[in-house]
């Protein structure tokens, strides 16, 4: 049985713990914050971009262009990964990797290779380890910037001219609400746009340069700015997850430390009873 | 009379407000936009933008970006605001 002076250490530890995860949680709930802040202000540049993309390829929908085009025959599929850089955050990385994993059997059955992109260690290392052809590794470091989803944006679009992978899907945890993460997959590559019909200046608009050069550079910037929105969606999801983590386990451990001091108490009260029990033995065996 | 401008970045809304006229560096050569212009969707250069807001002139340098000017509407995109 363990000792009054080992379960009052037992209490000590589990104090500090909690001290932690409290902070943890607290510096979880700012972050995201933030993170919501950032999801805001791509929102209207991102807008604005696909509403001139579908603007001008309701305009010229004759126009060829090999990203919005459907290959064919697929060879090579690429899933661009999002997690995050460490743990401490529930299901939150265990649930995109399992989305993956389904969906790469279904592939795989189709008998088409795979190859990943990584973007988060935790996700790099477990594909790392099952084997996964992997052609680009970014760690998230805070705050997310632009310029790496404009990196990740031309390197896919690169291989995918140059017939290197034949399609690209996104997965990441989307931000829906404080206390759900949804797994999302989109694909990037090729695109599908639905054009706008609705606008009727659509023949008086004057286009520099000319519509088709205009919508090569608008796709790549609409991939960049959906690389960029995911990821932020995954950090905010990433935080919340944390959050809630932290404060689960900030309460259990409040829950075992009050189990912990009502053990306390009775092996101090044992202790207690049996040298009164003692004194009194030992005066009786005196007094005879 | 006047135009309503809005710039945009992927990071922020970096400006939105009532002007006179804008000077922008579009592909094929500056064009100057007063209200009333006809729609127009052109790529930008990076460079200067000039704005004129009651009698006054501002300048922002841009990276490259998009401009759209609608029904006295103008909304620049850029990559990234260099000033």
């Amino acid at each position: 049985m363990a000792t009054a002076r080992d379960i009052k250490r037992k209490i000590n530890s589990v104090k500090n713990i909690q001290q932690i995860t409290k902070a943890m949680k607290l510096i979880a709930t700012t972050k995201m914050q933030k993170s919501q802040n950032a999801i805001i202000n791509a929102r209207p540049y991102a807008n604005s971009i696909y509403h001139l993309m579908s603007r001008v390829l309701q305009r010229s929908r004759e126009v060829y262009c090999s990203l919005l085009e459907k290959r064919g025959e697929v060879k090579v599929t690429c899933f661009l990964v999002i997690t995050s850089e460490r743990g401490f955050c529930g299901g939150f990385n265990s649930n995109v990797i399992k989305a993956i994993t389904n969906l790469i059997k279904d592939k795989e059955k189709e008998s088409k290779n795979i190859c990943m992109l990584n973007l988060g260690s935790k996700g790099y290392f477990y594909f790392k380890r099952q084997n996964y052809k992997n052609i680009g590794h970014y760690p998230i470091q805070e705050p997310i910037e632009y310029s790496l989803s404009q990196d990740i944006g031309s390197i896919l679009i690169e291989k995918y001219i140059s017939k290197e992978i034949d399609e690209a899907y996104i997965t990441f945890n989307e931000f829906k609400s404080l206390s759900t993460q949804r797994v999302m997959s989109l694909r990037i590559l090729p695109l599908n746009i639905e054009p706008e019909i609705e606008e009727k200046y659509v023949n008086e608009y004057i286009y520099e340069p000319d519509p088709i050069v205009l919508l090569q550079t608008l796709i790549a910037r609409y991939i960049n700015i959906q690389i960029h929105k995911a990821l932020l969606e995954s950090f905010a999801a990433e935080q919340c997850a944390r959050m809630v983590a932290m404060d689960s386990a900030t309460k259990n451990a409040k829950e075992m430390i009050s189990n912990l001091q009502l053990n306390y108490n009775r092996v101090r009260q044992a202790a207690i009873t049996k040298e009164i029990s003692e004194i009194i033995g030992g005066r009786e065996a005196l007094s005879i | 009379m006047t135009l309503q401008l809005e710039i945009y970045t992927p990071v922020q809304e970096y400006l939105k407000k009532e002007v006179d006229m804008v000077i922008v560096p579009g592909k094929m050569g500056e064009l100057g936009i007063l209200p009333q212009h006809t729609p127009l969707l052109s790529l930008l250069n990076e460079g200067m933008v000039k704005i004129k807001t009651e009698g006054k002139w501002q300048e922002i340098k841009i990276s490259e970006g998009y401009i759209e000017v609608g029904s006295n509407k103008v909304t620049i995109l850029v990559d990234n605001v260099l000033t």
